[in-house]
């Protein structure tokens, strides 16, 4: 009988000690599960911001370009590669893509600002002056949240990798996602669709 | 049954729950931190963000102690109680604190900081033994967010009212968030904080985990005795 009753008490005990350890458990796993989903909202989020700033540089561009034509009539090819060039950024699929066109574009951008020098008369403009400071502070942007998005794609990136967490991404099926940098042969691809 | 070790073990039990409950807590914070890369202010978007960088305090406020320009100072007036088998503790009889908006400084620009829902995480600067009344000893302890620290912020950027320019600068302020209400400032580093919020959550859980099962398993011994 005292067997008996040593026996219940510690079968409760153990019961109760599994039970804690269970919701720990369980605790831990949808921690796991709500870091996974932050994470995966996070680059969407950053790549969305990433995005209108990419819009807004291309509705810069439009009047930059049209303010400084009536200048350089001599550097009609360069004002057309602009052109071209911000119309395959908008055009682009997908981060590797989207960057490659976008580092293209920023390279025509810093020629540009660098032929201009060659017009004194466009110098002096203060609408040009305007436009290549909002540009610029665009660029600087651009940049920062690159930064952002290919910091947060990294962590998730190994996160999905890493035991345990593994394991949970396989069950909710997630991929490793891209990054915002140009993948190698893509720059050559949007230069070649570009000429 | 002993009446009073069962009440021992149940209030045992509860801080066992509550510690359980803190550690889940801080591992939440822990993962939130790890999960947000770090922006920049010129560049960073509406929402929750990462920040690191240099205080720079909007209005003056001087802390009472160290006389520091400051951001936010707490001051704990703490008595010391004796106990009954000797010994004894401090224990904080009065706190007064006072904070002010602050521009966070990094590499890019600056952003405006609205500190007053905040968890501030910052360890003591100070402390003065100052008096003696009939015998008691007294101290005060100063914890001081000066200016020029560096810190860390972890909130909701909110679109000031009213304002749209082009300028993070001028068209932000972090703030608590609606949905998101965790805002925490710290003069650590991100890794320090990250560090000390995972030892924390672990210890907390440990230690809440073998309250609880031990204290549930002197119970059911002491109802077994019987």
């Amino acid at each position: 009988m005292l067997l008996q009753l040593a026996a219940i008490g510690i079968g409760l005990i153990v019961l109760f000690a599994l039970g804690i350890v269970g919701l720990i458990l369980v605790f831990y796993l949808l921690s796991i599960y709500n870091s996974l989903i932050a994470l995966k909202n996070n680059i969407d989020k950053s790549w969305s911001n990433i995005d209108v700033l990419l819009v807004q540089r291309n509705a810069e561009l439009t009047k930059l370009v049209d303010a400084v034509k009536g200048y350089m009539k001599h550097e009609k090819t360069l004002l057309t590669d602009i052109t071209k060039l911000r119309a395959s950024v908008a055009n682009a699929n997908g981060p590797a893509a989207k960057a490659a066109a976008s580092d293209l574009l920023s390279g025509m951008l810093g020629k540009l600002f660098a032929v201009a020098e060659n017009y004194p008369q466009l110098r002096a403009s203060e609408n040009f002056h305007q436009l290549q400071g909002r540009v610029s502070e665009l660029e600087n942007a651009i940049a920062d949240r690159r930064e952002f998005y290919n910091d947060s794609v990294n962590t998730y990136n190994i996160r999905i990798q890493q035991i345990p967490d593994t394991f949970i991404a396989g069950m909710m099926k997630l991929t490793s996602r891209e990054l915002f940098k140009s993948a190698p042969g893509t720059a050559e691809d949007v230069k070649l669709k570009f000429e | 049954m002993d009446s009073d070790i069962i009440f021992i073990s149940l209030g045992t039990m509860l801080v066992g729950g509550i510690m359980l409950y803190a550690g889940f807590s801080n591992w939440n914070k822990f993962k939130k931190i790890a999960d947000l890369s770090t922006s920049k202010a010129r560049s960073m978007a509406a929402g929750l963000v990462e920040l690191s960088g240099k205080v720079l305090p909007a209005k003056k406020l001087v802390s009472p102690i160290t006389k520091q320009e400051c951001t936010y100072y707490r001051v704990e007036h703490q008595i010391y109680m004796r106990g009954r088998r000797g010994g004894g503790s401090w224990v904080t009889t009065n706190t007064k604190t006072e904070c002010e908006n602050f521009f966070l400084e990094d590499d890019t620009g600056k952003v405006e900081v609205d500190p007053k829902l905040a968890e501030i995480d910052i360890p003591l600067d100070k402390i003065e033994y100052n008096r003696k009344f009939l015998g008691a000893k007294e101290r005060d302890i100063e914890y001081v967010l000066a200016k020029g620290d560096v810190a860390y912020v972890l909130g909701t950027a909110k679109n000031k009212p009213g304002v749209k320019t082009a300028k993070n600068e001028d068209n932000f302020i972090v703030t608590q968030g609606e949905g998101d209400k965790f805002f925490y400032i710290s003069d650590k580093s991100e890794k320090d904080v990250r560090s000390n919020l995972s030892t924390s959550a672990y210890l907390l859980i440990g230690l809440g985990a073998l309250a609880v099962i031990g204290s549930f398993a002197y119970i059911v011994y002491s109802f077994f005795a019987v």
